[in-house]
């Protein structure tokens, strides 16, 4: 078998667990997405080119992963606007939008996201995939290079995949590498090693598995396991962070806290850099009000928002020049309110059937929500459209409440965040229902008390943006016993088994069905208030061209470019 | 000696009168006087739930209706609620903060300037030390940071207001005591035995009731602001209760919606420059009073 054949063979094999290009454009539901999608179903070259003259990517090349790239114009810089602060750009520690979402112009990793969520080679050059689908020996491009000049080694992967998934770093991936040989006994602290990794020499990296594991390309493409250099973690330790070292398109050109402000630059050792990227610097700055993003963006004074201001999206519709310039995608963050489920009123699941029931969630969709009531967003895979969801019935509420013999409950429901017109809405109707609810603004973020969060309150919003288009992750993360983020200590012995045997399940249908069956257990035990799936508005400048945008890695900011310099 | 002073308060009370007829002390008091009435009968004007989101009170697009549209006199907010509701219903928080912290500090401001003022020697020092070591603390930030660590109760947010604001007029109440205490009729009742304290109750404290008035209501407009503000940053009374700070604070990405932050701004602007204008009025016709009383 010859390497491409190889590689074919591995991709049938792995991308049994993939969006299909259906679902997919079921999922962005843009015409634009999917005039864009159509052009494209190979990466890079095939794309449609633009009008712009001087194109520096000629499209030869059709090894650069990712959606389509090809005929943009060099130079510029791209100005991005966040709400969100950029705190650390330490990959398996970044959780926030302004970095976690910027951490793919600094870093690469073996696979890169295609434009249908599937995933393909970036620094592996190659992959091959043992029969038995448990060996995956991955052959890394020659002359990738960090930022610091020294090449991108197999050593380098193993060593970032175990600092990544390591118990010292308590990231939210840690359990992603679990069908690993050693993996567990990693994380336990009883090994020094992930033995399933090995590397065999500078570009030769092997994964052995416990198990078949569909996921696990999936899992390779997403920032936590873009390649750091070992050399560089150390040297800087903490100020790692704000001193970030990868091999990706861009390098850090400054960073100014004080200002919220990072600026990237070209990286001249980038091992596409013929052709990519087109943009001399990106600049992004947070702490940016959606209202001021949006009034920057318009004036052309900045070049993407991410944070439309719900106010101003019924009127940038009914503008013919912003509408151009403005789309909302479908995303993976999904929305919704913990449940403390060890006390009273909610370890009765009459009472979260009840508000669940009290919710009046379509009226949440004038704040940017698709509220379909679903645990799960729509296009993932195992997302049922008949699964019975919770509709508005504040009749039903009042009932199963006295059925709990819950009356005259009273509760804190903190909000996080300036923004309290979803829990307004969620105040009243609690109280249509008898349930009084008091609002207390609170300051910090509800990651960093985590687990502290039912010692405080009964209830508390929560948001998950999907970093793996794969209903796995909500398992590992979320809904598992003992999952990283199931603050609210919920736990199902039935979800634990569908969550592990999926995992292994080659038949794309039966894992569908796997984690159809685990949705609808979620949405019978209620151990949410669910909300929705997040609207994810962008709105961007005149002159950015070739803006594309997906629920998992979101932008693409080395084949963006400018026009009109 | 008595009927001449009584005559001469009678003159002095007069005086007052007379120079509180002024357009602008009347304008003011008219303004204070109808957000007084709003704050204490906000049914009368309107029976709308200030804090009902409306299943009416908003466009097929989600916007919020604009003033004079169907029922809604001044359109709804952004969830749908009756705008004119809420800013009724807003002058009450207003009010309160207006007074009740106010008079507050005042009180705790006068018993520090009169004892301190009395008392001299150390008690002075520590006295006017602590106040002007709270006087340089920069008050809104700390109170920001007091109200988050305790939490937002309209109580901690009446007690931060008082922390914060009753050192400037402690510190006029005492150089105002200072010169009180120098006068002839204080000397007078030293010489016949009188005690500090009689002195204090019967001679200063009554003398200090222009200057308290004044500082009231100049006061009563800084509150309003600072609670407005505290408000703005999530740290005043907290939603859905309406107040006009809150209300502006949600309308500060609204502007397609202009009257969301122009109604609640001239709201609070109003009541501000009332207050204001009333104690101006007062100040300036109090002064002939206080001379007739001090000749």
């Amino acid at each position: 078998m010859d390497e491409a054949s190889k590689t074919a063979s591995a991709w049938a094999a792995i991308n049994t667990y993939a969006l299909d290009r259906r679902r997919f454009l079921q999922v962005v539901g843009i015409a634009g997405a999917a005039a864009t999608l159509a052009g494209c179903t190979q990466s890079g070259g095939s794309a449609p080119s633009p009008t712009s003259t001087g194109a520096a990517g000629s499209g030869a090349n059709p090894a650069i992963p990712g959606p389509p790239w090809a005929g943009g114009v060099r130079g510029g810089r791209g100005v991005v606007l966040w709400e969100d602060p950029t705190i650390t750009y330490d990959p398996p520690k970044a959780y926030g939008q302004a970095d976690y979402y910027g951490l793919q112009n600094v870093y690469r990793g073996l696979t890169f996201y295609g434009p249908e969520a599937e995933p393909q080679l970036d620094v592996a050059e190659s992959l091959d995939l043992a029969e038995d689908g448990l060996t995956y020996t991955f052959k890394l491009r020659e002359g990738v290079k960090f930022h610091n000049g020294r090449a991108v080694t197999a050593g380098d992967f193993k060593w970032t995949f175990e600092r990544s998934t390591s118990k010292k770093m308590e990231s939210w991936v840690q359990g992603f590498l679990g069908s690993v040989q050693g993996h567990k006994e990693f994380v336990a602290g009883t090994a020094d090693e992930i033995t399933g990794i090995v590397a065999e020499d500078d570009r030769t990296l092997v994964l052995k598995l416990t198990q078949p594991d569909v996921t696990i390309l999936g899992v390779l493409g997403i920032p936590p396991f873009y390649v750091l250099p070992k050399e560089e973690v150390e040297r800087l330790g903490d100020k790692f962070a704000e001193n970030p070292v990868g091999c990706g398109p861009y390098k850090l050109k400054s960073w100014d806290s004080g200002q919220s402000v990072l600026v990237f630059e070209r990286n001249p050792d980038y091992i596409w850099v013929d052709d990519l990227p087109y943009l001399d610097e990106v600049e992004y700055r947070w702490n940016v009000g959606a209202d001021i993003a949006y009034l920057q963006v318009s004036k052309n004074e900045a070049d993407a928002t991410y944070a439309v201001p719900p106010s101003a999206r019924p009127r940038i519709k009914q503008n013919a020049a912003q509408a151009a310039r403005y789309k909302e995608w479908s995303s993976f963050t999904l929305s919704y309110w913990q449940l403390d489920l060890s006390k009273p009123p909610f370890d009765d699941v009459r009472v979260r059937q009840a508000v669940n029931h009290a919710f009046d969630r379509q009226k949440a969709a004038i704040f940017g929500y698709v509220p379909d009531g679903h645990f799960y967003p729509a296009g993932l895979l195992g997302y049922d459209q008949a699964a019975p969801v919770f509709g508005f019935d504040p009749a039903k509420a009042r009932t199963l409440l006295q059925e709990a013999g819950a009356t005259n409950l009273s509760m804190t429901l903190p909000v996080f965040g300036e923004d309290t017109s979803l829990a307004q809405l969620l105040q009243q109707n609690l109280k249509d229902v008898g349930i009084t609810v008091e609002l207390k603004s609170v300051s910090v973020n509800p990651y960093e008390i985590g687990m502290e969060l039912p010692n405080q309150y009964r209830l508390w919003p929560m948001g998950w943006g999907m970093g793996l288009p794969d209903p796995s992750e909500l398992v590992s993360s979320l809904v598992g016993t003992g999952a990283p983020s199931n603050f609210q200590k919920y736990s199902n012995k039935r979800i634990d088994e569908l969550g592990a045997a999926a995992i292994g399940e080659a038949d794309r249908d039966k894992r569908a069905g796997m984690y159809a069956e685990i949705e609808r257990i979620l949405l019978e035990e209620a151990p949410y208030l669910f909300l929705g799936v997040d609207s994810a508005p962008t709105f961007i400048s005149e002159q950015l061209q070739n803006f594309y945008y997906e629920p998992i890695l979101r932008t693409y900011w080395d084949r963006y470019w400018k026009t009109g310099g | 000696m008595a009927p001449a002073a009584a005559s001469t308060r009678r003159r002095g009370g007069l005086q007052v009168l007379r120079g509180l007829a002024r357009p602008d002390f009347i304008v003011g008091a008219l303004l204070v006087a109808f957000w007084a009435f709003c704050a204490l009968f906000p049914t009368v004007l309107t029976s709308a739930d200030p804090t009902r989101i409306r299943d009416d009170g908003l466009t097929l697009l989600g916007e919020p209706l604009p003033p004079g549209t169907s029922s809604f006199l001044l359109g709804t907010d952004s969830l749908g609620r009756d705008f004119f509701a809420r800013v009724v219903h807003g002058a009450r928080v207003a009010m309160i903060i207006a007074i009740v912290p106010n008079a507050l500090a005042l009180a705790f401001a006068t018993l520090v300037g009169v004892v301190a003022g009395v008392m001299r020697g150390k008690v002075e020092f520590v006295l006017m030390r602590v106040t002007e070591a709270i006087m340089v603390l920069p008050g809104f930030m700390i109170a920001m940071a007091v109200i988050s660590t305790l939490g937002t109760s309209t109580t901690v947010l009446i007690l931060t207001l008082v922390a914060f604001s009753w050192t400037y007029t402690a510190r006029v109440i005492y150089g105002e005591t200072l010169r009180l205490r120098e006068m002839l009729f204080v000397e007078a009742a030293l010489s016949v035995g009188a005690g500090r304290w009689r002195i204090a109750a019967t001679h200063i404290v009554p003398h200090l009731k222009p200057l308290l008035v004044v500082y009231f209501t100049m006061n009563a407009a800084f509150m309003v602001l600072l609670e407005a503000g505290l408000g703005f940053l999530g740290f005043g009374v907290q939603p859905p209760t309406p107040s006009w700070g809150l209300m502006l604070a949600e309308a500060r990405d609204q502007f397609f919606y202009p009257w969301l932050i122009l109604v609640p701004g001239l709201c609070l602007a109003s009541l501000s420059v009332g207050f204001y204008l009333v104690g101006q009025g007062i100040q300036n016709a109090g002064r002939p009073a206080e001379k007739a009383v001090v000749l």
